[in-house]
């Protein structure tokens, strides 16, 4: 197995809210916003239960590109931002914030790598709050990561809600059921090439007769004679 | 030799039936058998409303009031995540000490269901038994409003969910009507907001809808008398030509309500000088309302679905209605299988619509024809004596689900009682 690497690189970005707009993705990987993919930070960044808790997310974009998300949540303060630090509904603000890493998974991050994308978050925040209406995207840009990543490993995606795998049945099963067919078409066999004692009895040079027409009904009649009708 | 084969074949034959018994047997092992116990339903709720109209404080207000069966009969079960998320956003609510302030928005990435079980005590010294479920949906209000970022699917689930809702739900940030009604361009601007997100996708629903107005203590000093504060309210919004549209096109086969709502109560929070709400010192919780919109869920379904079937259909859902109560549940469940086949049975699985509940089985349509029964009073055309344990224990069930229902529909009456304005239709 491949052990942890350094070396790698990472995207910063940030997921807020304003005073007035909603919840949104403000600064995303370049590689994301030239792809239009950078909509999946909405979907999987969300507040840790305990403040500053990093979570380690892998997830896949729209497209199929894997990613590692690694985030935290700051509550924002007043010396962050120089005024209020709520919304117009008087509720606190927050950033979530972190870095992007496209080569592997991180185990464990290295809090300078987050120290530093703090800083930039913040330095976007600020924009986006000096024009909630007019503010774009801003594209983070690449930086040498002090986390140890390693190679990602392939998670099979669960099946999708709402179905179930039947159950295969057992490789034990499967031979018994063999083993009764295969019995029963060699006896059925030799049932169909065994002579009655008394015709055998009588005749030494006796044919072997099919089981169908042992069996058949209507194996003395005339062909469609008793049928109704 | 013929027999000898003859007799092995036999023996084959039998141990290969025995097995595919004993292989059938044990994949029924956690199947339940043939019972007169239903499965709960689900029913699938979702509150419309933009960010900060309260929808979160509302969520974690409604379950503390119906955490426990004080007032009614029946109380919410969530599971412990749920409950954990519903209780801080509750104490954080209450929290009037220090710098604690209201709980932040909620972020894209936390869209979630939280899942009530409707429970309720059927007999003293039994566990309280599930009667249904109540699916909510938890998100971001912007996902209403705001076009979603390439590469996002989030919005796409939300109206996928509003698409198979049974209930939808309105949410009015009351302060916004508040502002409007002091003359501020603001709430004007935020009220057309909403309304124009809200009424495009109400109008095209086929489940019950109501609104719900929120923050309604900041509203407190508009008139004191409450019911003409929400006759003000109602006018408000029917000066809205798209709001009079919507209620005059529902209304015609539906049932569509104005209930005004506080997850805080009055007194507890204020206005301050830059039209942010804050908490009043020393302010005490208690929520008014709270429980009424999801209590109006089932009950308003049910009528939607009785209203919409025709003369004949209605005749022969009350006269199963009827039968149902003078028959034994062994019966009952064998009649219910009958009517649920015949025309009017259909018609009324036809009539809930794209409702997921009904498709779940017939749980729900023994809980509707239930629920239009006498209740515990009626003349039964049995005796207790004469029926099983297990049909004792089903025919407690379905009393205490009809009581459930009973104390839904009475809240919901009360409150009409105390409000009339509180019916737009």
């Amino acid at each position: 197995m491949d052990g942890p690497s350094h070396g790698g690189s990472a995207w910063p970005f940030l997921v807020a809210r304003g005073r007035y707009r909603g919840y949104r993705t403000l600064l995303a990987p370049d590689f994301l916003l030239a792809d239009g993919d950078y909509g999946v930070l909405d979907d999987f960044v969300k507040p840790g239960t305990v403040a500053e808790q990093v979570q380690v997310v892998p997830v896949v974009t729209r497209s199929g590109r894997p990613l590692t998300v690694v985030h935290t949540t700051h509550q924002v303060t007043a010396a962050d931002i120089e005024q209020a630090p709520r919304d117009e509904f008087g509720r606190p603000l927050q950033l979530m914030y972190g870095f992007v890493c496209d080569e592997g998974q991180v185990g464990a991050p290295d809090p300078a790598d987050l120290d530093a994308c703090r800083e930039t978050a913040i330095a976007v925040y600020r924009r986006f709050l000096g024009d909630e209406e007019g503010f774009t995207v801003e594209a983070g840009r690449q930086f040498p990561l002090r986390s140890a990543a390693t190679p990602r490993t392939v998670v099979e995606r669960p099946p999708p809600k709402g179905t179930s795998v039947a159950s295969a049945p057992s490789r034990t099963g499967c031979l018994i059921r063999v083993a009764i067919l295969v019995l029963i078409g060699v006896l059925l066999y030799a049932l169909a090439t065994q002579c009655p004692p008394e015709q055998k009895d009588a005749d030494p040079d006796c044919v072997p007769v099919h089981v169908f027409e042992l069996c058949h009904p209507y194996v003395d009649a005339p062909p469609y004679g008793n049928t109704p009708g | 030799m013929l027999v000898t084969t003859f007799v092995v074949l036999v023996l084959l034959l039998i141990a290969f039936v025995a097995w595919r018994k004993r292989v059938a047997e044990r994949r029924n092992r956690n199947r339940p058998g043939f019972e007169l116990e239903e499965a709960p339903p689900t029913f699938q709720v979702v509150a419309l409303g933009l960010q900060g109209s309260g929808k979160t404080l509302l969520l974690a207000s409604m379950y503390h009031r119906l955490k426990s069966p004080a007032g009614q009969s029946y109380f919410l079960k969530a599971s412990p995540d749920d409950v954990l998320h519903l209780n801080q956003w509750f104490s954080q609510m209450a929290d009037t000490s220090g710098e604690a302030g209201w709980p932040p928005g909620t972020a894209k990435g936390e869209t979630r269901h939280f899942t009530f079980t409707v429970k309720t005590q059927i007999a003293s010294g039994v566990r309280p038994r599930p009667m249904f479920h109540l699916k909510y949906l938890e998100y971001a209000g912007e996902l209403l409003t705001e076009p979603q970022a390439p590469g996002s699917t989030v919005q796409e689930g939300l109206f996928d969910e509003i698409r198979r809702a049974d209930a939808l739900i309105g949410i009015i940030d009351g302060n916004h009507i508040r502002q409007h009604l002091d003359g501020a361009p603001q709430g004007q601007v935020r009220l057309e907001q909403t309304l124009n997100a809200l009424v495009p996708i109400m109008l095209e629903a086929e489940c019950p809808v109501s609104f719900v107005i929120t923050k309604w203590d900041l509203l407190a000093d508009v008139h004191p008398d409450e019911r003409v504060r929400l006759e003000l309210v109602q006018d408000l919004l029917t000066s809205n030509d798209h709001f009079r549209s919507l209620v005059k096109i529902h209304g015609s086969s539906r049932v569509v309500r104005l209930i005004p709502v506080s997850a805080v109560g009055p007194g507890f929070a204020t206005v301050d000088s830059t039209g942010r709400v804050v908490k009043v010192p020393e302010g005490k919780v208690h929520p008014t309302r709270v429980d009424v919109p999801l209590s109006a869920v089932v009950p308003d379904l049910f009528a939607q679905v009785e209203g919409r079937l025709d003369e004949d259909a209605r005749m022969a859902f009350h006269a199963e209605v009827h039968r149902r109560n003078q028959l034994t549940p062994l019966e009952a469940v064998a009649s219910l299988v009958t009517f649920a086949g015949r025309t009017a049975g259909r018609a009324m699985v036809a009539a809930f619509g794209p409702s997921a509940a009904v498709l779940t089985g017939n749980a729900v349509m023994s809980m509707l024809l239930d629920s239009m029964g006498g209740g515990r009073g009626e003349p039964r055309g049995h005796l207790d004596e004469d029926l099983s344990q297990a049909e004792r224990d089903h025919q407690q069930f379905r009393d205490a689900r009809r009581q459930v229902i009973e104390d839904m529909r009475r809240k919901v009456a009360v409150l009409e009682d105390q409000l009339p304005h509180s019916r737009l239709s």
